[in-house]
């Protein structure tokens, strides 16, 4: 008797269907995001597309992941899973990330997320040199660095949601789209 | 005076800062879990070297990519340069990209506005 392994081709096909390249749910801790930056970079099969989309592709991708470190750290651990999801259709890529971060943070995150996608790119630039000039970034980033430097090379507007999860816990969807060049 | 040479990891760049050959160049992908673990030392190490070399320094930046966090630091030691030059050593910062990496010329071009030392932008095929 076949095992019950029936989802594993509900999960195949949709995941051809979509077209995703790479997908995780987990924790998503340096090593893993290593991991992940890895398989991206080494993937020539599915990945096939002109250098320079790939590497805006890749940068973008590094601070998406980094983002989710940071913020994962101050939740606590059974809420530390979070998912990440390379795709692509026809003119572009799609970065998406989900994860559980505060309610204390979202409207901080909110509010950079609206100041971006309200800007065009030389604004978003001027925000750039500002917040670096600044000096308010700790060593592992922060102050909406990554989000605006996101921006600044995707090119495209950010989409996002924040759903109540508990009293002061919120998850945090993140997607991203960079054109094909 | 004693150089310093730090060889590329996976996370972080290749560095040679050797004033004894003239040779001053980061180069590679710098994304460190801590960025001020890795370039504080950096900074330190040009803050003390750096200021008595009068003859002219020529900084080579050749980055594949760096982080958000890594930018900060990277403006730390162009304003570094920028004293040197202040201070009448003749700086020369040359920022080369993969000829194909427009984001990596336009970091370089959102650098060179926070500084005075101009920069000569290098495409390699």
């Amino acid at each position: 008797m076949a095992a019950n392994t029936s989802f594993i081709s509900d999960i195949y096909n949709m995941m051809s269907d979509q077209k995703i390249i790479l997908t995780y749910l987990g924790d998503i801790t340096p090593d893993i995001t290593n991991a992940l930056l890895k398989a991206i970079k080494n993937d020539n099969t599915k990945f096939d597309e002109e250098v320079a989309t790939k590497k805006k592709v890749y940068k973008i991708i590094v601070e998406c992941l980094e983002n989710i470190c940071r913020h994962s750290e101050k939740v606590e651990k059974k809420l530390s899973q979070s998912i990440f999801l390379l795709g692509r259709d026809e003119n572009s890529y799609y970065i998406i990330t989900g994860n559980y971060i505060l309610g204390t943070q979202v409207e901080s995150i909110k509010s950079v997320l609206e100041q971006v996608n309200s800007m065009n790119k030389d604004q978003i630039k001027e925000k750039y040199r500002e917040i670096l000039s600044e000096g308010k970034i700790s060593d592992k980033g922060g102050a909406g660095l990554g989000i605006i430097d996101i921006a600044m090379k995707s090119e495209n507007k950010i989409e996002y949601e924040f759903v109540p999860v508990q009293n002061d816990i919120s998850f945090y969807i993140f997607k991203v789209q960079v054109s094909k060049i | 005076m004693s150089a310093l040479i730090l060889e590329a990891t996976e996370f972080t760049p290749k560095v040679i800062l050797d004033p004894g050959s003239n040779k001053y160049e980061i180069s590679g992908e710098s994304r460190p879990e801590n960025s001020g673990k890795f370039y504080e030392p950096l900074i330190a190490w040009m803050e003390q070297n750096l200021t008595s070399v009068k003859s002219g320094i020529t900084f080579e930046f050749k980055f594949e990519y760096f982080n958000s966090s890594s930018a900060k630091y990277v403006l730390d030691i162009l304003k570094q340069l920028n004293t040197c030059n202040s201070n009448g050593c003749p700086v020369k910062i040359k920022w080369s990209y993969d000829s194909l990496d427009e984001d990596m010329k336009e970091s370089g071009e959102e650098f060179s506005k926070l500084i005075e030392v101009p920069f000569e932008f290098l495409s390699i095929e």
